[in-house]
């Protein structure tokens, strides 16, 4: 068994690109398919997953309590690195999180590294409010919320694990900031804008060998009108249930169209410090 | 001889160091051992390294943090608390986890299911965690089926009839399905500190040592409004068993694979099965079991 560093982290605050990202690395590892299905894509586990929780440890994930859970995450991870040949590709919207020990939620001992997805946070707000039919003033004071946490009932089970977000801030710093993992940032906006090199640049930092058309060819696949044909004739299996689709519109600057001003100076002021760092080249005014 | 307290569960007949309230009372000769003692840190370096487990042919050992450790060789099952760990979650942990990979090494099949008793038969409530087997069982209970088993389901083969072997009279419960059903959540014993799951007793329980098997239904999740019933049939069958058994990765480390591809595949032969999908975001339990019951044989 493999105890090398293979796992790469996919990270990300939701509605960032993810899922894009996961789209194109399909079309990129099955380049024979004229457009690999968005409901069969290239197995990239969900990093708060019962079932690869329960399979790891052997045990009932809903008779754990969150703190047990958490510490028990990093063997869960390091289980997974050593029982896989090649690389492993895990999806991640927990921030980068430390247990009570001081140590990470994420074991730099298996990581090859990590690829952070950041979107324009105004963006984000419409694509989640949409994504988790909340209202918008909710959505950017949960953006705000250092104790924001996905699948956190103690009523009844939830999908996945436990996950904390923190702030959209604090997120973004959580995995930027840290010294243990490399980490390579993507913007959304980028793989929109440039998407030939940001997309290569990605492929490069997973130490993976492709050619510049192999690369491209994906992208042509991943694009969102495809997509977006695919979902409308076959569903995606990862739509909300309330959503009428989930690749809504694929594009860059829609809060434009969506915000108010209340809500854009609200987001503007709550993150401006991670605002002027990626987006310094951005103007945020209508 | 032992130590006097013996009960009956899946099949097994324990004599145990441990008072185990939930469990039936037997007078049978036990097959297995429970009691307190040292258990080691770790298994020889060849067995297989979960990321809390640690298994070979014959030992499976399992350690959760602070709380116990507990190991098996049979006909032993050895349990070092650690800390201050309450009786309830040791337990848990036996009836779940250990009991589970025990059944493994006896050549049974221990599905991720609930059963329920319909005109003499056992029909099955199988899937993931979470996916609601318990809620569905309750429901199912709430109108006169008797409980044969909670969360886990002991299959095995018994003059050619597919057979389900009872569990124990008691169902774990979330405080939103006790709800459901008007029940006073504080009645109930928490089944760990820090989760508001509870141990629900079910007294109207099965009477018979083995039960066979009428259908089985897998229960998912669809991000879709409505419920979908469909039967299964083929390989659809026995790939719903594989991926349904209880703890499946234990399988090649207990010297089980070819006995459980044997099983699974003749229970698929003789069995009829159904995949069932539920709204994503839920659905009334009651209307799920009116559902169900449209399609009993």
């Amino acid at each position: 068994m493999s105890s090398e560093k293979n796992i790469i982290w996919l990270a990300s605050y939701p509605k960032s690109g993810n899922t894009w990202f996961r789209i194109f690395l399909s079309n990129l590892f099955f380049p024979d398919k004229q457009e690999v299905s968005i409901n069969n894509l290239f197995k990239t586990p969900v990093a708060s997953s019962r079932e690869i929780f329960e399979e790891a440890t052997g045990l009932e994930s809903t008779e754990l309590a969150a703190s047990e859970i958490e510490a028990m995450r990093p063997d869960v991870y390091r289980y997974y690195s050593r029982t896989n040949k090649g690389n492993l590709y895990l999806k991640v919207h927990d921030a980068y999180t430390y247990l009570p020990t001081g140590q990470p939620i994420i074991p730099e001992d298996c990581t090859l590294g990590a690829l952070y997805f950041i979107r324009n946070p105004l963006d984000v707000a419409v694509s989640l409010s949409y994504h988790l039919g909340r209202d918008l003033i909710k959505i950017s004071k949960d953006m705000d919320n250092d104790e924001l946490c996905f699948s956190n009932s103690k009523l009844r089970p939830e999908i996945q694990l436990i996950q904390r977000l923190l702030s959209w801030s604090n997120h973004v710093k959580s995995w930027t900031e840290q010294s243990q993992i490399p980490v390579h940032v993507i913007r959304y906006e980028d793989m929109h804008n440039s998407p030939d090199e940001t997309f290569r640049k990605a492929i490069e930092f997973c130490k993976l060998e492709y050619s510049d058309i192999e690369i491209n060819k994906a992208i042509e696949k991943s694009q969102f009108r495809l997509i977006k044909d695919q979902e409308q004739n076959d569903g995606f299996c990862e739509r909300p249930i309330h959503m009428k689709s989930f690749f809504r519109e694929g594009i860059v600057g829609g809060w434009k169209n969506e915000l108010d001003r209340k809500i854009v100076d609200l987001i503007l002021e709550n993150h401006d410090e991670i605002i002027q760092k990626y987006y310094k080249d951005k103007i945020f005014e209508r | 001889m032992g130590f006097g307290k013996r009960y009956t569960v899946f099949g097994l007949t324990l004599d145990s160091e441990i008072e185990f309230p939930e469990l039936l009372k037997t007078e049978q000769s036990p097959q297995l051992q429970i009691l307190y003692g040292n258990v080691p840190e770790s298994l020889d370096p060849e067995s297989f390294k979960g990321a809390r487990f640690q298994i070979n042919k014959k030992e499976f050992l399992i350690s959760i943090d602070n709380v116990v450790r507990i190991y098996y060789k049979d006909p032993k099952i050895i349990v070092q608390p650690l800390d201050k760990v309450d009786e309830n979650s040791i337990r848990a942990f036996i009836l779940g986890p250990v009991l589970g990979a025990i059944l493994h090494y006896k050549n049974r099949l221990p599905l991720h299911a609930s059963g329920i008793l319909v005109d003499g038969k056992a029909v099955l409530i199988s899937g993931r965690s979470g996916v609601g087997k318990s809620t569905l069982a309750l429901s199912f209970y709430k109108q006169e089926f008797a409980l044969i088993s909670d969360d886990i389901c002991s299959i095995e083969m018994i003059d050619k009839n597919v057979m389900l072997l009872p569990g124990f009279p008691q169902m774990k419960q979330w405080p939103a399905s006790l709800k459901i059903f008007n029940e006073n959540i504080e009645e109930f014993d928490l089944v760990r500190p820090e989760i508001e799951k509870r141990n629900y007793p079910a007294k109207n329980f099965v009477t018979k040592n083995e039960i066979e098997i009428s259908q089985i239904f897998f229960l998912k999740s669809h991000n879709k409004e409505n419920i979908e019933i469909n039967k299964l049939s083929g390989i659809d069958k026995f790939s719903a068993l594989k991926n349904n058994t209880y703890r499946k990765s234990l399988i090649p480390h207990t010297g089980n694979i070819e006995s459980h591809f044997r099983l699974c595949t003749k229970v698929s032969e003789l069995i009829e099965m159904y995949e069932v999908k539920r709204p994503d975001t839920g659905c009334d339990p009651r209307e799920l079991v009116d559902y169900l019951k449209s399609y009993f044989k």
